[in-house]
């Protein structure tokens, strides 16, 4: 590498680290650099995120690690942890391989400057490599921490933890990028349809990951049952183990994935440097075709406002998929509830106080709901574009209550249909039955009100990819948190003053709680939201 | 039709808009010229209340922007100088916003999209995703919008960037036939040729301050217009 290639990758790199930091960093509001305080309030609330997912994380780890590690399995334990840690990981990185990769919104300014496209590969594939790190020691972080607990002789393996992570991490990034890049070949293929394609093949993905992890959750079980009383009898041989053994601290084993990883990194670098440049450069629209558009009738300045918001959301493979899927999970969960109706019936029964099972099902369906994120980064994809709506006579209050309305109209109706099912198939009484359905329509809006408060209080405006907003801003996450965390309690609540009340009336309660919560934001929405939405 | 009246914009400690006053009247094209972070952008930009002043007014038909921006903001069009459209619609739909947020009525955009459709040649790229659009269709595309609600007054922000000599030569006829009318347009450019040709009045802008302004007669005298600019601006002995 000579001199002038390595000037070109550090400035490279250095871009791509600033892109990366620039909302820890920057304020996007002002457009200035965050005082230290800021910093460190941001820092700190993305720290409690990791926190609250690691905390989940080591539930599964610690059980296992007191199962499997005074048995002497402790080659499974690593194996089982770094599957299910290359799994998140992958995931994490999949859905936004192809956008960081292939499409991102400075190819043309990057493709213009003297930089060879392989540079712009790599620099872009340490940066999946840092997003797919920092997911897997989500899960890598409590393994390693339950092993130090419950292992007999912990060295080798916390010794090994720092290069495995880093090895896993290296896997993972390879796998995303091979997906996304599997993505931008059909993506050029499918032309005009980019969107509805990505969409499909993403859900594609979703759907074998989901049977994937239903087959590997019946296959742990497997594994845990022959190693602990079966003798050890169909456990995986062979290399399988090499991955266990590297992470127990077989240093010979460890070199000799590191250097099996970087042989696929290269082997990876090679095979897409000739077909990188042409997979970038693909244009969706293909030919520029002479096709006749006729206005569409006038409708109002309101229904105006949702149709964008609808054909944004449309439009965008990355807003839908991480934004909206939880629709589509509704649905499923009902279908899902009707197929099992007698079995979830009788897990009420034996689980539930009499009569609590109707806002147990409410609250089900509000938690599915609760995934749901159309708000909180809506402000934020405005982006450049910001100029048109602030041009246009329209009040700021309009334009907000346009995203609340995108996400009552995409949610709520799946919301209420799981609620219903839920609801019929646990045979909820009457008062019940209507009773959840308010909660859960209430419960909607507050989320979207909470998504959309936060999209205000924390608006990002100059980012090069829609996926800079919606997956690595902190407001999604923290609305979704917040959703579930409203949820779960009223869910307490109700079920704690259903010992002294009939469950009808503390389910009132509840939905008089929410129904004081959806009115105290929309009006923050409506007053300083707008003005500050204004100024912003 | 424009009235700006002692309009201050700082950014931190910079002023970059100094007790700016103008007067467009109901007519005239008015042509905004200065030097690259005069102040012109952030001038159009308090006129149709993207931006907030620091102090000062401007009025459109006699409203207050500060008062009262959205109806301020039914009178006029604001057309940037590098025009962010929404990617994820196609032309048409966008077209179908801008009406639908004016109350464009069906027959009068019909007419209105078929027939500036044709005269800017983006008639067959309207059903195409706008993120397929070239810079120049995009500033095609803003054009249309702008006109189409037929508003009383345009602030264009260097409107000429990017169209070919045929759209640019539509385009500044779309403007004398939009001010015949008694419509007023107010925009900034560096095409210097274009403002002598094409303005009736026009304003020289150096940071933040107004330094000349009136009838392009009166401004350029016996000299040419970017004779006069440059010597304002002080870059006449580099020449």
């Amino acid at each position: 590498m000579n001199a002038e290639t390595k000037r070109c990758f550090a400035a490279l790199l250095h871009k791509q680290r600033r892109e990366q930091s620039a909302f820890l960093n920057r304020s996007a509001r002002t457009g200035k650099q965050r005082t230290q305080t800021g910093k460190l309030a941001f820092g700190a609330l993305y720290g409690a995120i990791a926190l609250v997912l690691m905390a989940s994380f080591a539930s599964l780890s610690w059980p296992l690690a007191q199962l499997l590690l005074p048995a002497g399995w402790e080659t499974l334990y690593f194996l089982v942890l770094e599957l299910l840690a290359l799994l998140v990981s992958v995931l994490a990185g999949a859905l936004s391989s192809y956008n960081r990769l292939f499409q991102a919104k400075d190819n043309d300014l990057l493709l213009a400057l003297p930089i060879p496209p392989w540079m712009i590969f790599a620099v872009r594939l340490s940066g999946l490599y840092e997003m797919s790190l920092f997911y897997l020691l989500l899960v890598w972080v409590p393994a390693e921490a339950a092993y130090a607990r419950f292992a007999p002789h912990p060295l080798g393996g916390i010794l090994s933890a720092v290069p495995m992570a880093l090895l896993l991490a290296g896997a993972a990034s390879v796998l995303a990028a091979l997906l996304g890049w599997a993505v931008a070949l059909l993506v050029a293929k499918a032309g005009r349809h980019k969107a509805l394609f990505t969409v499909a093949a993403s859900l594609g993905f979703l759907a074998l990951y989901f049977l994937g992890y239903q087959k590997s959750g019946a296959l742990l079980n497997a594994l845990l049952s022959s190693a602990l009383w079966g003798g050890g009898e169909g456990l995986p041989q062979g290399g399988w183990l090499l991955l266990g053994r590297a992470a127990c601290g077989d240093i010979p084993v460890l070199l000799g994935l590191l250097i099996s990883l970087a042989a696929v990194c290269a082997a990876l670098g090679k095979l897409l440097s000739g077909p990188y440049l042409r997979l970038m450069t693909t244009r969706t629209g293909g030919a520029a075709s002479k096709m006749k558009a006729a206005p569409s009738r006038r409708v109002s300045v309101r229904r105006a406002l949702l149709r964008r918001e609808l054909l944004h959301l449309a439009g965008s493979p990355t807003y839908l998929l991480n934004c909206a899927m939880g629709s589509l999970g509704l649905v499923v969960l009902s279908v899902l509830a009707l197929y099992k109706a007698g079995e979830i019936r009788l897990l009420a029964v034996q689980l539930l106080p009499p009569g609590l099972a109707g806002a147990a099902a409410a609250f089900a369906a509000a938690l599915g709901a609760g995934t749901n994120c159309l708000t909180a980064p809506s402000v934020s994809l405005e982006g450049e574009s910001l100029w048109r709506i602030r041009s246009l006579p329209v009040s700021p209050w309009q334009t907000l209550r346009a995203k609340l309305e995108l996400h009552l109209a995409v949610t709520l109706p799946p919301a209420l249909l799981c609620a219903g099912v839920l609801l019929a198939v646990v045979r909820a009484a009457l008062p019940m039955v209507l009773l959840g359905l308010l909660a859960v329509a209430l419960f909607v809006v507050l989320s979207a009100a909470v998504g959309l408060v936060l999209g205000v209080l924390m608006p990002s405006f100059h980012w090069t990819s829609e996926t800079a907003v919606i997956k690595q801003s902190p407001f999604c996450l923290l609305a979704m948190l917040l959703s579930w965390g409203a949820a779960l309690a009223l869910f307490a609540g109700t079920a704690a003053l259903s010992h002294r009340m009939p469950p009808a009336v503390s389910l009132s309660l509840a939905c008089l709680l929410l129904a004081g919560a959806d009115a105290l934001a929309l009006r923050w929405l409506k007053t300083k939201g707008a003005a500050r939405f204004e100024t912003t | 039709m424009l009235q700006i009246q002692q309009l201050t914009k700082r950014y931190g400690e910079k002023t970059a808009v100094d007790a700016l006053t103008l007067t467009i009247r109901p007519g005239e094209i008015f042509g905004f010229i200065g030097p690259n972070g005069a102040g012109k952008t952030t001038t159009l930009k308090c006129c149709c209340g993207i931006l907030q002043p620091d102090s000062g007014e401007v009025r459109v038909d006699g409203i207050s922007v500060r008062e009262d921006p959205l109806a301020a903001k039914r009178k006029l069009a604001y057309l940037p100088d590098n025009p962010d459209l929404y990617h994820y619609m196609t032309g048409i739909q966008y077209l179908d916003f801008i009406a639908d947020i004016f109350g464009v009525s069906d027959a009068a955009r019909a007419e209105r999209v078929r027939g500036y459709g044709e005269r800017f040649g983006l008639t067959g790229a309207l059903a195409q995703p706008i993120g397929d659009y070239s810079h120049g269709m995009k500033q095609k595309l803003a054009i249309i919008a702008a006109l189409l609600h037929a508003p009383k007054l345009i602030l264009m922000d260097e409107p000429f960037v990017g169209l070919d000599p045929l759209a640019a030569h539509q385009l500044k006829q779309t403007m004398r036939a939009f001010c015949d009318t008694g419509g007023a347009i107010f925009f900034s450019t560096h095409v210097l040729e274009v403002a002598e040709k094409l303005c009736d009045q026009v304003a020289i802008i150096k940071n933040g301050k107004l330094i000349r302004a009136g009838s392009m007669a009166e401004v350029r005298g016996d000299a040419s217009l970017e004779t006069v600019f440059l010597e304002l601006e002080g870059g006449a002995d580099e020449r």
